[in-house]
């Protein structure tokens, strides 16, 4: 896999650029229509593409967009886990900023030459044009900056900047072609995996297809609950040191399952039988006396094993429903 | 409908009724004076809605939500979305989200995020039962009818397969053989 991002000022012609790039090296080319089909799938709506996208009014981020913004983004690194990609926008040279095979790309151009090709367009003055061009890029930095907490413009974010004027867009796509080629980031699914695991704890893609490395099948599942209700989720991300030998090593550590960011708790599922469980309760007991500002949900054998039925998680699920799945969670009709 | 499969009445009819009157009555009481939205949410919560909104003195509007459940269906990919909005428009008014039973507190921890951003005046809910044992998010739950155990509960609008909610009590279904 290698990704290709391209940002771009508005009416640069970065668009143009990118879908040349695309056809020229045979990457997919992420752009609406495919975004719109992939959310689908994920049972979202153009709609909430919308609340995703770059040109949004107000400056606060509101929890739906933010959801949106997670899930596009999810939905992103799933598919650069498949195939090799030009991404136009959407932070893509945030979401991929430490990915190796990535090469980061903004196409602007001059004023004049952007307000022309407005005006081809749109029958605008000049004054007119270059406030629209304005507000199209302050509110493009203002969603990176709300998402990213970066600033578009910093010319460090990009491996290449390009004027599209002055290259044309024969001569950008031509630059950007042989900076890939250049920078081998081309075809390296095997070793983009790997980076996608080790940074799956600060991404949800791999949330719905399942990380690897889960102790129990059942954790994977409801890790898939919380997606659906948009909860954030980490998994395993810190362990707590319990006891330590006398040169300061930790000899005992606490890990739990999920820690919830959102909510700022640790939870932790169990599914050993109560008889075996002694060793792990003295763990929780001084986990508690050890860390009292922390927050942890245990679930033990009987609940957790209701919770895991309350959503059809076993994989040899018992009559549906028999342990609760109405209420706050219901039963799909 | 199959009475083999209920078991132990957990609350009767007349319970219900007497505590229904009494949320009423704390509802009316914190809310008199303002501008009060009592929100459903379907389809489980519809009956206690009724009979709630019945209870209560003072003016209300009364609307509902519905959302989409987890289910097989949703195991591959999905989120829960709204999939019947509110049709009352909330901001600057007093909302109070009815519920049937909170549970893990997933679903109405995503419905309450949503619904804060419309701006209401206040959000608060009211739910018939509080099943805490298996609690994740803790929502703001300001008045409760019953705290129930763990256990799978029928009737009164609560299902099993859409059977029983037309029950007018609340029983407990027997374990599944």
């Amino acid at each position: 896999m290698g990704i290709i991002t391209i940002a771009r000022q508005a009416e640069s012609g970065g668009e143009t650029v990118a879908e040349r790039v695309a056809k020229h090296l045979g990457l997919a080319l992420v752009h609406r229509p495919l975004l719109e089909c992939l959310i689908l799938e994920h049972g979202l709506s153009g709609q909430e593409l919308d609340e995703s996208d770059e040109i949004q009014t107000g400056t606060a981020v509101s929890v739906a967009g933010q959801v949106h913004v997670d899930y596009v983004q999810a939905v992103l690194l799933d598919l650069a886990g498949k195939e090799d990609l030009v991404l136009v926008g959407r932070g893509g040279q945030f979401l991929f900023r430490d990915c190796p095979w990535s090469l980061h790309v903004k196409v602007a151009a001059g004023l004049g030459a952007r307000r022309s090709a407005l005006q081809q367009v749109q029958a605008l003055s000049d004054a007119d044009a270059e406030a629209w061009l304005a507000e199209v890029d302050r509110q493009r930095s203002d969603w990176i900056r709300r998402h990213y907490g970066a600033d578009w413009e910093d010319p460090a974010h990009y491996d290449l900047i390009l004027r599209s004027d002055r290259l044309g867009v024969e001569g950008a796509v031509t630059v950007i072609c042989r900076a890939a080629e250049a920078g081998s980031i081309l075809g390296h699914q095997t070793e983009i995996a790997a980076w996608m695991e080790r940074h799956g704890a600060d991404v949800s893609a791999d949330r719905a297809t399942g990380v690897p490395g889960f102790v129990h099948p059942s954790e994977a599942e409801f890790a898939r609950v919380l997606d659906f209700y948009r909860i954030r989720w980490h998994y395993e991300p810190r362990s707590f040191p319990l006891a330590w030998d006398e040169a300061g090593h930790a000899t005992e550590a606490f890990t739990p399952d999920f820690y919830l960011p959102d909510l700022d708790l640790y939870l932790e599922l169990t599914t050993l039988k109560q008889s075996l469980v002694t060793d792990k309760n003295r763990k929780i007991r001084k986990f508690r006396e050890l860390y009292p500002d922390i927050q942890l949900k245990v679930f033990y054998g009987r609940d957790f094993r209701s919770l895991v039925q309350k959503y059809g998680l076993s994989s040899t699920p018992s009559r549906s429903g028999a342990a609760g799945t109405h209420g706050d969670e219901r039963q799909p009709s | 409908m199959s009475a083999d499969e209920l078991g132990e009445v957990l609350f009767s009819a007349d319970q219900i009724t007497a505590r229904v009157r009494e949320l009423g009555e704390a509802i009316s009481r914190d809310y008199a004076g303002r501008e009060l939205v009592l929100a459903g949410v379907l389809r489980g919560a519809a009956f206690f809605l009724v009979d709630l909104a019945r209870a209560i003195s003072i003016p209300i509007a009364v609307d509902f939500i519905a959302i989409s459940s987890y289910g097989p269906s949703s195991k591959a990919s999905g989120v829960v979305r709204i999939v019947k909005d509110l049709e009352e428009e909330i901001a600057g008014r007093d909302l109070l989200v009815v519920e049937d039973i909170v549970d893990t507190g997933l679903t109405l921890g995503y419905l309450l995020r949503i619904l804060r951003e419309r701006g209401p005046a206040s959000l608060k809910v009211c739910t018939l039962l509080d099943r805490n044992v298996r609690r994740i998010v803790d929502p703001p739950v300001a008045y409760r009818g019953f705290v129930v155990p763990d256990k799978f509960v029928v009737g009164y609008g609560l299902d099993y397969h859409q059977r029983y909610r037309n029950l007018s009590f609340i029983a407990a279904l027997k374990s599944p053989a």
